[in-house]
């Protein structure tokens, strides 16, 4: 009973709370969702979250995870529209694989940091972010700002970039591909089309990717960001810059607009789902026509034996009170 | 007078027979009855261990069907302890189970996507079945993602993801939270050294190494995502499982709990549960 009323309760909160998750993102329940994997901390990946907030643009449900087996999990959720994947550090979660599946599926990606570094993100440093980074080149350290910044002029302009022109960015550092044995910088590759929007002034190393492939991608190959307030690494000094603020914005709503997994994925959940009730609906169905037909054997029987019982008593009584009866006259 | 005497006696064993056919014989039993359910491993304080050594242990359960079912399922889970990587878990004693589900850093925002799905719900391990040493207070809910994730992913899902979420309390709070896989047991192609599935007299043998013996099949086509259907039961129909593995292959140092999940026609019936605490390494 304690148990039930417990359960009940507990219930009837997970209600309230669902209600109050709905209205904090300011919409309905089917919203898409937007998944943030930060690595190492959830500051990073809650100012990007703050930042998607903010823009009217993006309808969504932002969820931020700094663990990478669930994220690994909720990569593959049906309505995950956009993933952003903040990579602070060189080490290898193992998540390359299932970001590649995501993409491959006609996701879109938004990765920050490491993520196109090829020994934290494997394949996908190559074939989801397209920078394939074995090297990097530290910032200028600016006294005035305390950060390390590289200059960051425009390659190509389109709309995640338009307006914002060449600034000095406070990126830590900028991951590239270098040959190991010449030492040249390797341009961008991927299956697709890459298109350059940024370039570091001082190597011409791109800074801002866009890959459209099979899903569609925004690579930052530098923004790195520590969670300790005062360092020179810290995100807070460059999540705080209008110009990064801008790029990033532009650039999930790019990617918003462009992926085509969503749609499929939700269609293919929906139709699974009409599937499963239809087929619950079908054994339903069955327990309930076998239930009549035992109703029906149940009658049957109690009618069977009532006129079984009729019939014995019919027999008994002619046997042992009217021949008794009769015996008795007779005696 | 001895004529009366006997018919008298005669109509009322008429009566109460026919009464006994039309009520007593309708009694409506359990849909399925368990006949065994265990493992072969050695018991320690909190549940079985698993020795770090090469060996074959067995988990059975064997069960028998009371009343036609239409659709039984016997869904494997096999999770993992992670109340470590949630110290806030032990400041969640005042929470209700869905509440400490909702606030817990790691599982919140995958407890509040649950409404996207009508059919992820909630399963409440009851507490008459038992979940550990003996403790049958304990509760537990189970959020198991599977079903969404293995649908819609565009080729298959690694058997490695953890899609399946559990947190335990009891009395005075939460506990503890598990997560793993829904499967035959964790990494099934390197720690499985068979799976049997009899029913009645239909054997079925999925194995590790085919060529050992004649007719199994391969462990990789065992059913997908630890799920074992089967339609149209009737009553006396047997069910036999059994899983063996070989404890050197199972990762040292886990604790880990089987989680059987019974669906009879669709809806969640009950479930059985076992510790085992993985040695050696």
């Amino acid at each position: 009973m304690i148990c039930s009323s417990r359960l009940v309760v507990a219930l009837a909160l997970l209600a309230v709370a669902s209600q109050l998750i709905a209205c904090c993102n300011g919409s309905d329940d089917a919203l898409p969702i937007v998944l943030i994997y930060s690595q190492g901390g959830m500051g990073y990946g809650n100012d990007l979250a703050e930042m998607i907030h903010s823009d009217p643009r993006v309808d969504a449900r932002v969820i931020v995870l700094s663990d990478p087996e669930l994220f690994k999990s909720m990569i593959y959720f049906p309505y995950v529209k956009v993933v952003v994947g903040v990579f602070n550090a060189d080490k290898d979660e193992a998540l390359g694989r299932h970001l590649i599946n995501f993409f491959e599926g006609g996701g879109g990606v938004v990765g920050l940091g490491f993520a196109g570094w090829r020994s934290t993100t494997g394949n996908a440093s190559r074939d989801v972010f397209s920078i394939n980074g074995s090297y990097y080149l530290t910032g200028k350290y600016d006294p005035d700002t305390r950060t390390f910044v590289h200059r960051l002029v425009v390659e190509e302009e389109n709309e995640i970039n338009q307006g914002i022109g060449g600034f000095s960015a406070r990126t830590q550092r900028i991951i590239m591909h270098v040959d190991e044995e010449t030492g040249e910088l390797v341009p961008p590759w991927a299956e697709g089309q890459v298109t350059i929007l940024y370039r570091e002034s001082t190597r011409s190393a791109p800074a801002l990717v866009l890959h459209s492939g099979k899903g569609v991608c925004v690579t930052f190959a530098g923004f790195t960001g520590d969670s300790i307030e005062g360092v020179p690494t810290y995100f807070g000094r460059f999540t705080a810059q209008d110009e990064f603020r801008q790029l990033f914005s532009n650039s999930v709503f790019h990617v918003w607009n462009e992926e085509s997994r969503f749609d499929e994925t939700v269609a293919r959940w929906e139709s699974e789902s009409a599937e499963y009730e239809s087929d619950l609906a079908d054994i339903q169905e069955d327990i309930e026509r076998a239930s009549e037909n035992r109703q029906l054997m149940l009658y049957l029987r109690y009618i069977s034996s009532a006129v079984i019982a009729v019939v014995a008593i019919a027999i008994i009584y002619l046997y042992c009170f009217r021949a008794g009866r009769g015996d008795s006259v007779n005696g | 007078m001895d004529r009366r005497l006997l018919g008298v006696v005669l109509i009322a064993l008429v009566v109460s027979s026919a009464a006994f056919f039309s009520f007593v014989g309708e009694n409506v039993e359990e849909p399925i009855e368990i006949l065994k359910d265990e493992w072969n491993l050695p018991m320690g304080v909190d549940g079985f261990r698993i020795p770090g050594e090469e060996g074959r242990y067995a988990y059975s359960l064997g069960l028998v069907v009371r009343s036609p079912i239409r659709r039984l399922d016997l869904v494997f889970n096999c999770l993992e302890n992670r109340s470590s990587s949630l110290p806030e878990l032990a400041n969640a004693s005042e929470l209700g189970l869905w509440e400490a589900f909702m606030n817990l850093s790691q599982i919140g925002p995958l407890a509040s996507t649950v409404d996207l799905y009508p059919y992820v719900e909630e399963r409440v391990i009851r507490p008459d079945v038992a979940l550990g040493a003996g403790d049958l207070s304990h509760r537990g809910v189970v959020y198991d993602m599977t079903d969404p994730e293995v649908s819609t992913a565009p080729g298959p899902v690694p058997r490695t993801l953890q899609t399946v979420h559990m947190l335990m309390r009891n009395e005075e709070g939460p506990t503890s939270y598990y997560r793993g896989v829904r499967d035959f047991f964790i990494d099934r192609n390197r720690t499985i050294i068979d799976i049997m599935v009899q029913f009645n007299e239909n054997l079925t043998r999925f194995a590790q190494r085919t060529s050992e013996q004649g007719e199994s099949v391969p462990i990789e086509r065992a059913p997908d995502v630890g799920k074992l259907r089967f339609d149209d039961l009737r009553t006396d129909d047997q069910i036999f499982v059994s899983i063996a593995i070989n404890p050197a292959m199972v990762p040292t140092r886990k604790s880990l709990l089987q989680l059987v999940m019974i669906f009879v026609d669709g809806e969640y019936h009950s479930a059985l549960s076992h510790f085992l605490t993985s040695e050696g390494g």
